[in-house]
């Protein structure tokens, strides 16, 4: 009982641990002072207003938000077709192509951005927006195809087979019968991609040219400089933004597996 | 009929192979040529003006293993991500039998989500929250100073402890699912014979659970300490200079333009990670067997 009673209390700290740092990013983002100091005396909503006039850190959110898209939509799809052909066909080498897929996710971010810089630069490819977005399409790949692999092993194949037998061709079984049965994966997939790349730091960051900074980079060129409460309303947004999506992500991969 | 199939059979493999191509291609492109040009590109060398003169040398490996620096930040970079690893089991163990043991099944995903869900949060923002925290002016020495505890700040920021309590911070939920999930498959019935045949809970839980969730508490070990000794956002937002970690040295050599240099900085840190990942392998293997022979 007693042994209850302890482990109770050390799990709620782990969860006051996590929630704090986080928790005073989006308290502070409200705080008038200039200076981050502690207590906050009065709120204020005015360093959202400040955020709006900011061209260079609105400009770094409408690239983050393309990335994330592009990135999206791409590493989605190939997500699928890998899901496809790992789940629907055996062949040679099978198990050697779903580990080359597991790898990426197991390298850490800073060799995956220092090799891609010095392919991009050994092939003659520009760094800056293509680059950043053919680093994300990586990063998210692994994620989006092992979502991808337990819907489709879930989803009855036999409904498939039927659509085969009353004449349906492959394009017509998988737009009309296979990927609307897996779309709350595809969505979760999606919705998961997008969360990796529009938090992701160490790659961009060797991909990135002046031009074309996300958000991230926006954000880590300002901290470098000296923290402003600026950069907390900025940050209590993507949090904001980032608990949604994930929330949504999860609930749609939860809700298919009833 | 028999024409018919091969016919479908034909068709299937061309399908298969649209399939298969364009996730394969994005994986040799993007991945498996970057990395082999990296491991080409660390046995190159560069002349006075920084350009890169394409002859196989090991002047990289030399310089690496010549100077201290590299293999010390190395050395320090595993032992930080070794605390890490320990720390967030620490941690992650007996939150995760808690949540399985003592938490009705409804509640348990709810608060397994509210443990994941802030890991997807830009690392940048979740490093840099710690500043709020443990900074000079921060809650911590806010608190501290307002109880009358101490008179000057504590400067915790900046320091090897920071580096470690922010990679615990990103990479708790690492560590978490494996174990969970290990916890959560247990089988009650084993843990009933147990308290039948007269253990106590602590024998139960050293002698029967520990062994059956072994593997889970690895596999969480692994996936915490490889992404945690190659990190370079945490060390370099709350690090400075004594909380330096390997992830600096390369990011520095690329800013000095010493491309092979950073490519064979990066190659030294690969063929560490593998040779870790090969001995945790080989260690999973001997347990097995010994386990084959009982």
């Amino acid at each position: 009982m007693l042994a209850r009673w302890l482990l109770g209390l050390f799990t709620l700290l782990v969860y006051m641990i996590i929630y704090l740092p986080i928790g005073l990013v989006v308290l502070t983002s409200f705080n008038e002072a200039t200076i981050t100091t502690l207590p906050i005396q009065h709120l204020t909503w005015h360093w959202y207003g400040a955020l709006l006039q900011n061209a260079k850190t609105l400009q770094s959110l409408w690239t983050s938000l393309q990335v994330g898209a592009a990135s999206t939509l791409i590493a989605t799809t190939l997500g699928l077709f890998a899901a496809l052909a790992i789940v629907r066909h055996e062949f040679r080498g099978k198990s050697a192509f779903i580990l080359l897929t597991t790898l990426p996710m197991l390298a850490p971010g800073i060799i995956m951005g220092v090799s891609l810089l010095l392919f991009a630069r050994f092939v003659g490819f520009q760094a800056g927006f293509f680059a950043v977005l053919l680093g994300h399409i990586l990063l998210a790949l692994p994620y989006c195809t092992f979502i991808l692999i337990s819907s489709l092993a879930r989803f009855d194949k036999s409904l498939e087979e039927a659509a085969r037998g009353l004449g349906a061709g492959e394009l017509g079984v998988l737009f009309r019968i296979t990927i609307p049965g897996i779309a709350p994966g595809i969505i979760g997939a999606a919705l998961f991609a997008f969360t990796i790349s529009i938090g992701e730091f160490v790659v961009s960051f060797f991909l990135t040219t002046a031009g074309t900074t996300t958000l991230p980079i926006r954000i880590y060129s300002i901290v470098k400089v000296g923290i402003t409460p600026e950069i907390n309303a900025v940050s209590a947004l993507i949090l904001v933004a980032t608990l949604v999506l994930s929330i949504a992500a999860f609930r749609l991969t939860l809700s298919e597996r009833k | 009929m028999g024409r018919k199939a091969n016919s479908q059979a034909v068709h299937s493999k061309r399908q298969f192979l649209c399939f298969l191509m364009p996730p394969l291609l994005t994986l040799i492109v993007l991945f498996v040529a970057p990395i082999s040009l990296m491991a080409i590109y660390s046995f190159w060398t560069t002349d006075e003006n920084y350009l890169v003169q394409q002859q196989i040398q090991l002047t990289q490996y030399q310089a690496i293993f010549s100077d201290p620096i590299y293999l010390g930040t190395l050395v320090s970079s595993a032992y930080m991500a070794l605390l890490t690893t320990l720390a967030s089991l620490a941690l992650a163990l007996p939150l995760a039998y808690f949540i399985v043991r003592f938490v009705p099944v409804r509640w348990r995903v709810l608060l397994v989500l509210a443990l994941i869900v802030p890991g997807w949060v830009s690392v940048l923002i979740r490093t840099y929250s710690w500043n709020l925290v443990i900074g000079e002016s921060g809650l911590l020495n806010w608190a501290l100073g307002s109880l009358g505890f101490i008179d000057e700040p504590i400067k915790l920021l900046f320091t090897k402890a920071s580096v470690v309590i922010g990679l615990v911070y990103i990479y708790l939920p690492y560590m978490l699912v494996p174990i969970y999930a290990s916890i959560e498959r247990l089988d009650d019935s084993v843990l009933e014979a147990a308290e039948n045949l007269g253990a106590d809970p602590v024998r139960r839980f050293i002698y029967v659970t520990l062994p059956l969730i072994a593997p889970g508490i690895l596999a969480g070990c692994v996936i915490t300490f490889i992404p945690a000794i190659g990190e370079y956002v945490v060390p370099n937002m709350l690090g400075g200079l004594k909380g330096m970690m390997y992830g600096n040295l390369i990011t520095t050599a690329f800013s000095d333009f010493n491309w092979p240099l950073g490519a064979a900085l990066s190659m030294v840190l690969l063929a560490s990670i593998l040779a870790c990942l090969l001995i945790v392998g080989r260690f999973l293997n001997i347990n097995r067997n010994l386990l084959g022979q009982q």
